[in-house]
């Protein structure tokens, strides 16, 4: 029941709402306004969902049986799925691997792991090359294009928007009690202090809500306008998609795992929430130690700004370096890499997981360092 | 007055500003040290181009006659002489079968080359070469700029579409020799640095001063400050002091990241044109580049200004922080979009912006910021609480 009055305080700040609703705004703006091309990936959808997403032969044959258009589509289509070839194949991701850590300079124990991650990724690839892989649909030509705009942009603009509603509002949460005078009303009650665990688990759950709110309307602008319906069960490893980094240019975009499309964006969308999650609980542990919610957000705001800085500060040779790449504002930055090997950036294979569970347990302890210093705090 | 100080003190919180002093420094770490790095360190040949332009600055002054051109171009020899020196010096060009100068130019017209010749090719430029090569890049770069100037302009004039006024600035440029000016192809590092500076300009400002309001009606403060002799003519007051907050907090962001800028080593040409023949960029009107910086910090100031004049309208609305900076965010993008997307894009250049745009998007911030705050202000006086 308390939890569902503090879920009651969010609702009722109007501000909160104003927020999201400019946030929405933004986001379909700029899906509308952006210059998609889509007419082509819709077509390339279409034959997906006729022609399924292996590119065999009878994929041949099947867009061979599709009508001419005006436009080219299926000429182009036809064209560089006949040229498609398994990427994978000989593809050497070892020496990419040395290539990162050459950059670095980077001797002794980092190397060894970055080696090593390297290594274990050689043999993922060389799997990925018995299965053939790469021999699938996606977008065709507009894949580079497309999943930089779904994972890079869309998802970037998402996970930003969420992560500043996460903080203000968990935030707004805990120092409500302080703004409305109802601090020793509050914890004077049979609940207590206790009543922070469900602000806590309050916060949490309202900062999830509002990235769905966020996420469905704009997701659904995005998909409404790119049909991705025909190649959901694409692999995301597509021979026509690529990563980029200036160190080895375009490569193969490589996971740890084989994806489909779908399961790529709900993995994505899985390490957002987690994402999320986690700065609202960061948001909390401050929230708890500072009475002043003002400055609280600023010091979430300086402590990502640091994490974003520190690894410039401190070089690839160590492992500084590569732990503050593990932090929530970080792996937002490097969103377009989440489950491949995260190339020089990243020291750790499964960076994304890692870097959420490091967060979340570095977040709770100081939340419970937060919290017990909150119950022995004279309030009057 | 001594009202108007009292609010200014609670503006300027030592909390506060100290986070505001760590958030310049990330800030400054993050988004404004890689263009002074980039104008006098890293970007080749540009950083030994801005060179040869601070040599000719020294020897020539602010423009470079024809004849002094041509006593300039004496400087090619000598850079020839050198790179020549290390060649017959380092084993590398040997190994290449590279003898002299004469071989590195060939080699540069042959895309197929080996990997000692490759090798070769780029050692020339750099450190242990004293960037020899890119040096002499530089000066034929400044020598086909300066001779075939009047060629570009007119590819400019026939290609680029330019409105009637912009063609005659054009010809102006060339009629009243404003291209004799050395300055070199910094704008575009310079531009950028004063765009992120009113960035930051406009959200330091907005965190000083916009708590102010809202933190005296969360403490329901206000009803005592209209119940004193003051009365509503506080807010008049708090008006004032953010407006000079504002101002005075850009004033010391100036001088801080302008003596950062000083690093670039770019300050001396601040009496040039900047319509010169080494640059691609020509504005609306005759400009120094000091003049440059002096719009760009204008800029600055208005949006800081203006913004803070409608922060305080967005504090009046609020009644707690977290609520207040729920509003503050958008805003800020807001401002950031007009600034970074329109006004700081290239402001006064032809081919790219509107004198009229640049300007007039701002005074109209300026002029809604504060006629707002002005109607909030006088809404507030009227309102029963």
């Amino acid at each position: 029941m308390v939890f569902l009055y503090e879920l009651k305080k969010l609702a009722a700040t109007p501000a909160l709402w104003g927020f999201i609703m400019l946030c929405v705004a933004f986001n379909c703006f700029i899906t509308i306004t952006q210059e998609s091309g889509a007419g082509y990936p819709n077509f390339v959808s279409s034959v997906g969902k006729t022609a399924g997403t292996t590119l065999d032969r009878s994929f041949q044959e099947m867009l061979a049986a599709f009508p001419d258009d005006a436009d080219g589509f299926k000429a182009a289509l036809q064209t560089e799925t006949a040229d498609a070839r398994d990427v994978f194949e000989n593809y050497d991701i070892i020496e990419i691997g040395e290539r990162y850590i050459g950059v670095h300079n980077a001797d002794g124990k980092i190397a060894e792991i970055f080696r090593n991650k390297y290594a274990d990724m050689q043999t993922h690839v060389d799997s990925l090359a018995a299965a053939d892989e790469s021999m699938s649909l996606y977008f065709g030509g507009g894949t580079y294009y497309l999943h930089q705009s779904l994972f890079g942009d869309v998802f970037g603009r998402l996970l930003m928007e969420s992560m500043l509603c996460a903080s203000l509002l968990t935030l707004l949460l805990f120092g409500y009690e302080r703004s409305h005078n109802t601090e020793l009303t509050a914890y004077s009650s049979k609940t207590g202090r206790r009543l922070l665990l469900t602000k806590l688990s309050a916060s949490i759950t309202a900062s999830i809500i509002a990235f769905g709110l966020l996420a469905i309307v704009s997701l659904g602008t995005y998909f409404t306008l790119n049909d991705f319906s025909g190649i959901w069960r694409s692999s995301v490893s597509s021979g026509f998609n690529k990563m980029h980094d200036l160190i080895a240019g375009m490569r193969p975009f490589t996971t740890w795992r084989s994806f489909t499309v779908l399961g790529y964006f709900l993995a994505c969308t899985g390490i957002s929430i987690g994402i999320v999650a986690a700065i609202s609980l960061f948001s909390a542990a401050v929230g708890v130690f500072l009475r002043n919610t003002y400055v609280g957000f600023m010091i979430v705001v300086l402590f990502n700004a640091l994490c974003v800085v520190a690894p410039i500060a401190f070089s690839g040779r160590t492992f500084i370096h590569y732990i503050f790449t593990l932090s929530p504002i970080y792996l937002w930055g490097l969103r377009i890499r989440w489950f491949t090997d995260g190339s020089a950036d990243t020291l750790w294979k499964n960076f994304e997981l890692l870097g959420l569970a490091a967060s979340g347990v570095l977040f709770l302890i100081l939340y419970l360092t937060a919290n017990k210093h909150f119950a022995r705090r004279d309030l009057s | 007055m001594r009202i108007l100080l009292l609010e200014m003190k609670k503006i300027w919180r030592g909390r506060i500003l100290l986070l505001v002093a760590l958030l310049c420094g990330l800030y400054s770490v993050l988004f404004m040290d890689f263009y002074v790095g980039h104008i006098s360190i890293t970007d080749h040949p540009g950083a030994e181009t801005t060179e040869l332009a601070g040599y000719m600055l020294d020897h020539y002054g602010a423009t470079l006659e024809p004849d002094e051109f041509d006593e300039f171009m004496r400087l090619r020899p000598q850079f020839v002489a050198e790179a020549n020196q290390y060649i017959a010096e380092m084993p590398v060009f040997r190994d290449a079968g590279i003898y002299n100068y004469d071989d590195i130019v060939v080699l540069s017209q042959n895309l197929e080359r080996s990997e000692a010749e490759e090798r070769a090719y780029w050692v020339l430029g750099m450190e242990q070469c004293n960037y020899v090569g890119y040096r002499i890049q530089a000066i034929d770069s400044i020598a086909e700029n300066y001779t075939s100037f009047g060629t570009r302009i007119n590819t400019m004039l026939y290609d680029e579409p330019l409105t009637a006024s912009e063609q005659i600035r054009v010809r102006e440029i060339v009629s009243l020799k404003e291209y004799y000016s050395v300055f070199p192809d910094i704008i575009e590092y310079t531009k950028d640095y004063f765009k992120y500076l009113a960035v930051l300009c406009v959200l330091t400002s907005l965190i000083l001063t916009s708590p102010l309001v809202t933190l005296d009606r969360a403490r329901k403060m206000n009803q005592l400050q209209y119940a004193s002799a003051t009365g509503r003519g506080i807010l008049t007051r708090q008006l004032f002091a953010t407006l000079i907050s504002s101002l005075l907090l850009t004033l010391i962001l100036f001088v801080i990241f302008g003596l950062l800028f000083t690093r670039a080593g770019t300050m001396k040409f601040l009496r040039c044109d900047i319509n010169g023949f080494i640059g691609n960029s020509f504005t609306h009107i005759p400009i120094t580049y000091g003049g440059y910086i002096g719009v760009l910090l204008v800029l600055s100031l208005v949006a800081a200004i203006a913004s803070s004049a409608l922060a305080f309208v967005f504090s009046r609305f609020s009644d707690s922080l977290v609520t207040l900076i729920f509003k503050l965010i958008p805003f800020f993008v807001a401002v950031d979009l007009v600034s970074v997307l329109l006004v700081f894009n290239r402001p006064l250049m032809i081919g790219t912006s509107n004198a009229l745009t640049d300007f007039g998007l701002y005074a109209i911030l300026l002029f809604i910021g504060v006629a707002v705050a002005a109607l909030a202000l006088r809404r507030e006086r009227r309102v029963d609480i």
